[in-house]
């Protein structure tokens, strides 16, 4: 079930990067593969008190304690189902790890620079601030995803934003 | 044979260190009006090592530095001065000299700043200040050294008073009445200063005339002008000698002769053979004759020159010169460890270790929970190993912690400093005590005690310790006494900080609660209003009495503690002082706790947090004036924390009469916490939630339990806090009175 | 059976740089950290050289010397003292002591080495 993407990002001569996409609804995304640990399922978590309900928990992986968000209860895509087919991706995010459950994960593709265009205002489920733009794909559209951009946002509550009186 | 100093650096550094404290604390303890001899040895024996490492090793910085610090020293150990204030004072900004300097070198660097030349001056000042007789007594005789070239050698490493063998060799004439010198000038500072710049040598002294042969790497300006500050240039003489064997003389080389007037004959010995000439001699010649070799000599005629002329005997003459003569035959420098003592290891990678001993733990409590099942006869030696394994693991697990143990006299040694510098600034009297110096704890608990600690003794003596008039009046020494205890208590370790002062005003304490809107219960027990200091904001920079200012920043010092799962405590007397308890776990990394269960969901209660369990009864829970929840036990009515409500917003799962309340002990006194049921005990390995997650209130890690899931750890003090946010029930302080209404 | 050296000193680092040195060359090194504990170790074994240091704790050099002069196995064994006075006031005391010889402090490994070399070879 695990198995480690980065092991085939290799390093292409062009300035193509690799970028790992999941499914969230209808929608295909893709984040870059650097960014990706380590694919896995879902675990029992054990839940964090009065934290917003798409935290789903933290999680021991081998010795580490590491918090599972749920992006389709963030971004309110119906319900969540957990089960065997369920999957985590494992992300590193500036050396923070965070796992995070999508529908599916589907591929890792390489794409040029020039084959991702800015993307438009459109009704992505993703606020357009977190996107790098619209890659096409034979006759898919993939949201390019700035992931480190969205996991350290504050509206993720993955860290404590500057210091708030905690008494 | 080259060999790398630097692998002795560190120890250098430690035992500098460790030398620079201990005079701290000597000079700290002397009693200027009647030093003891002791003491001052002491003192200055701590100085004089330093100064021999340093000059060994090539810290020449802090080697000058001690140089003169040890000058004056000298003199005071001799009685030739008596120690004044100022020198005791001189002396220690001398310490924090060679600290700054010891630091610098540790960190690769140089300490350069005019408070070294200005501490040095003042050290010297003082040794010339009350000095009698003109000439130290190394200027007794002239000198009957032989001397000769020296073999090569690494001249970065030495002391400036090991002048290069090259330099040139200055012959210095005061004529004492024409220099402007009385014979009450004291030279003391000049004879320092000449001996800085290289090797100085006292030729004559009689009652007209000084002199003196410098050998060092100056020019005749340079000493000129050095002289210029104590003498008339009229009566300075500076010339430079001709490289006569008796003054081509190398620093501390040479052999003794018995006979004062043989220099003839030994410079004719030294002819013939630069640097170990005397050996070729018959052995007899040898053992009769002093010898005297670049650093050092041997006494003709003294015991053990027997063993050493025979051996001169059968050892073939060197050859050549300029080198060691047995090169050749030297076995090669093997790269071994000095064979005791200490390595320096990262705290990185003691914690790295500690990571890993923990992961072990957790993978061995894991194992005994998957095989749990199994049936213990036919699996024997599964469950032998398993339990072997545990032992090991556990064993393991103590000795990796205590690389991590230091005595708590690394933070207790700053305060006699700290306490005589407040004190002094304060124009009070403070004796400083401390007790169980030896108790050890955590390495980081040690660093981030030192803060809070320091707060505490400096709020003492400011707020605490009366002015000695005061003191006086009524009817204490005029010397007020802080003590600093340590010790282990059970799995804690208790620090307390006691002062004999006047005590916290409680009319005071309480006006400034209500001034600063505090809420407070009718008739608070004086817990209540000595922990009312350590609330925050409740005294700011605005000074208005001598209480209150006992309060700036005592909010800090008390978050400090709590961060480390330490609590404070406050007991006051008005008119006999105030005691400070902190108590803190001996480590950060390893936590004593009950596995308790809310739900589905498994927390661990610190076991320093638990008092009792109670089987409660649905009487015991009572709701005062529809604000909170009480628990009554005993004839006291406790706050009631309810886990679940507090886990989950207020929701409410389980009935009190299904769970069990743990009496657990808060900053804010004790508080009843429900949950479904207790588990059982364990020794767990504290994980922060903030590597990978942020703060969550409530809680102050996690662990990962044998299953392999993650158990959050809770934090009582914070409990108490959001159950005033979600639990409906504030502390309610002297419930019982309102309870009975 | 190679030589036996005692050194006296109340420095860990000097001593550490003795016995890094001195081992290295092949010399079997005691260490002793003031001269009650060079008296000591010396009483217990019999060495070849000692090392003093002048100003340590407990017993000094110059006593440890007259001590060691004092025992029938160290009558004529070299004994060198360390000191970072070459003052010939100190030097006389080590001699009326029954100090062989001094190695002025500080000094480098290969000054040490010399010196050991020329006394026990």
């Amino acid at each position: 079930m695990t198995e480690t993407p980065k092991d085939r990002a290799g390093i292409s001569g062009d300035d193509r990067r690799e970028y790992l996409t999941f499914t969230l609804g209808d929608e295909e995304y893709g984040i870059d593969i650097l960014n990706v640990q380590e694919i896995r399922g879902y675990d029992a978590v054990t839940k964090i008190a009065n934290s917003p309900d798409f935290i789903k928990g933290v999680i021991n992986m081998r010795g580490v304690i590491v918090p599972i968000i749920d992006m389709r209860l963030k971004f309110h895509l119906g319900v969540a189902e957990y089960n065997q087919f369920t999957v985590v991706i494992i992300l590193n995010i500036s050396g923070r790890v965070v796992g995070m459950v999508v529908d599916g994960v589907s591929d890792v593709i390489a794409l040029k620079s020039e084959q991702i265009r800015p993307a438009p205002e459109f009704g992505a489920i993703l606020d357009t601030a977190y996107i790098d733009g619209l890659a096409t794909l034979d006759d898919r559209m993939v949201i390019v995803v700035d992931i480190e951009k969205l996991m350290s946002s504050g509206e993720m509550g993955l860290v404590d934003q500057v210091q708030s009186g905690s008494i | 044979m080259t060999i790398d100093m630097s692998q002795f650096y560190q120890v250098f550094f430690d035992e500098a260190a460790e030398h620079l404290s201990e005079m701290e604390s000597l000079l700290l303890e002397l009693d200027v009006t009647s030093a003891d001899k002791e003491m001052l040895n002491a003192i200055f024996r701590a100085a004089h090592s330093i100064k021999g490492g340093a000059g060994t090793f090539g810290f020449t910085d802090m080697a000058q530095v001690t140089h003169v610090l040890e000058t004056l020293l000298d003199r005071l150990r001799k009685q030739e001065l008596q120690p004044t204030t100022a020198m005791v004072d001189a002396f220690l900004d001398a310490g924090d000299v060679l600290k700054a300097q010891l630091v610098a070198h540790q960190e690769g660097g140089i300490y350069e700043d005019p408070r070294i030349a200005e501490v040095c001056g003042r050290l010297e000042r003082l040794s010339v200040v009350g000095a009698d007789q003109a000439i130290p007594a190394t200027a007794a005789a002239p000198s009957r050294q032989v001397t000769r070239d020296g073999t090569p050698r690494d001249g970065a490493d030495l002391a400036p008073a090991d002048a290069e063998p090259s330099c040139p060799v200055w012959l210095i004439r005061i004529h004492r009445a024409q220099a402007g010198l009385t014979p009450d000038t004291s030279l003391d500072g000049l004879v320092s200063a000449l001996g800085e710049l290289g090797r100085l040598e006292s030729q004559a002294a009689d009652a007209n005339t000084l002199c003196w042969q410098l050998t060092a790497p100056v020019s005749h300006d340079q000493i000129v002008e050095l002289l210029d500050f104590v003498c008339d240039a009229a009566g300075v003489q500076v010339e430079v000698l001709d490289h006569s064997p008796a003054a081509d003389e190398d620093p501390g080389y040479g052999f003794f002769e018995p006979l004062p007037d043989i220099s003839a004959d030994a410079a004719s010995v030294a002819d013939e053979e630069p640097g170990f000439g005397l050996f070729e001699d018959a052995p007899g010649a040898v053992q009769a004759l002093d010898q005297e070799h670049p650093g050092y000599g041997l006494f003709g005629g003294s015991p053990g020159m027997v063993q050493i002329a025979e051996l001169a005997a059968s050892t073939p003459p060197p050859s050549g010169t300029g080198s060691p003569p047995e090169e050749g035959r030297q076995p090669p420098a093997r790269r071994m460890p000095a064979g005791d003592a200490s390595i320096r290891v990262s705290v990185e990678k003691v914690d790295q270790l500690i990571n890993l001993v923990g992961e072990l733990v957790i993978s061995h409590a894991m194992l005994a929970e998957s095989v749990s099942g199994l049936d213990p006869v036919s699996h024997q030696s599964i469950f032998n190993g398993l339990s072997n394994l545990e032992r090991n693991s556990r064993d393991l697990q103590q000795a990796v912690m205590s690389i991590r143990m230091m005595p708590i006299s690394f933070v207790f040694n700053r305060f006699p400093r700290v306490v005589r510098d407040t004190a002094a600034s304060l124009q009070k009297k403070v004796n400083l005590k401390l007790v169980g110096e030896d108790t050890e704890l955590d390495k980081g608990l040690i660093e981030r005690l030192a803060d809070p600690l320091n707060h505490l003794v400096r709020n003492s003596i400011d707020h605490g310790i009366e002015p000695p008039a005061q003191r006086l009046a009524a009817g204490k020494s005029d010397t007020g006494q802080i003590v600093l205890r340590a010790s282990h208590q059970g799995g804690n370790i208790v620090v307390e900080v006691s002062d004999d002062g006047a005590g916290l005003n409680r009319d005071k304490l309480l006006a400034k609660a209500a001034e600063k809107g505090i809420p407070l219960p009718d008739h608070p027990s004086p817990k209540e209003v000595w922990q009312l200091i350590f609330a925050p904001g409740f005294s700011t920079a605005e000074k208005v009495t001598d209480i209150s200012g006992r309060g700036v920043g005592m909010d800090v010092v008390r978050r400090n503690i709590e961060q480390m799962n330490g609590r404070v405590e406050i007991d006051s007397e008005p008119g006999k002082g105030t005691r400070i308890v902190i108590r803190l776990p001996l480590t950060l990394a390893i936590l004593d706790g009950m596995s308790v269960r809310m739900g589905d969901e498994i927390f661990i209660l610190p076991l320093t947090a638990i008092r009792e369990s109670v089987q409660p009864r649905r009487e015991q829970a009572k709701t005062i004036s529809g604000k909170g929840r009480v628990f009554q036990v005993g004839g006291d009515y406790l706050p009631l924390v309810e886990l679940d409500r507090l886990f989950s917003r207020g929701r409410r799962r389980t009935a009190l009469e299904e769970g069990i309340v743990v009496i657990v002990d808060t900053n804010e006194g004790r508080a009843a916490l429900l949950v479904d049921e207790l588990m059982a005990q364990h020794q767990v390995v504290i994980k922060s939630l903030e590597t990978n997650y942020r703060k969550v209130e409530g809680v102050s890690g996690a662990t990962i339990m044998g299953d392999g899931r993650v158990a959050l750890i809770l934090d009582v003090d914070e409990l108490m806090r959001l159950n005033r946010k979600f639990g409906f029930s504030t502390a309610i302080p002297e419930a019982r009175e309102q309870a009975h209404d | 059976m190679p030589k036996t050296i005692l050194t006296v000193d109340d420095s860990a680092s000097i001593r550490q740089m003795v016995t890094f040195t001195l081992k290295g060359a092949g010399y079997a090194v005691t260490e002793a950290v003031d001269g009650q504990d060079g008296l000591d170790k010396a009483r217990a074994g019999r060495f070849d050289l000692v090392f003093t240091d002048q100003n340590m704790p407990r017993m000094d050099g110059i006593s440890l010397i007259k001590a060691l002069r004092g025992l029938p196995q160290y009558k004529t064994t070299p004994i060198l003292m360390l000191t970072t006075e070459s003052g010939d006031a100190m030097k006389a005391q080590g001699r009326a002591a029954g100090a062989t010889g001094w190695l002025v402090k500080p000094f480098d490994p290969q000054k040490l080495l010399e010196v050991v070399r020329k006394v026990i070879g």
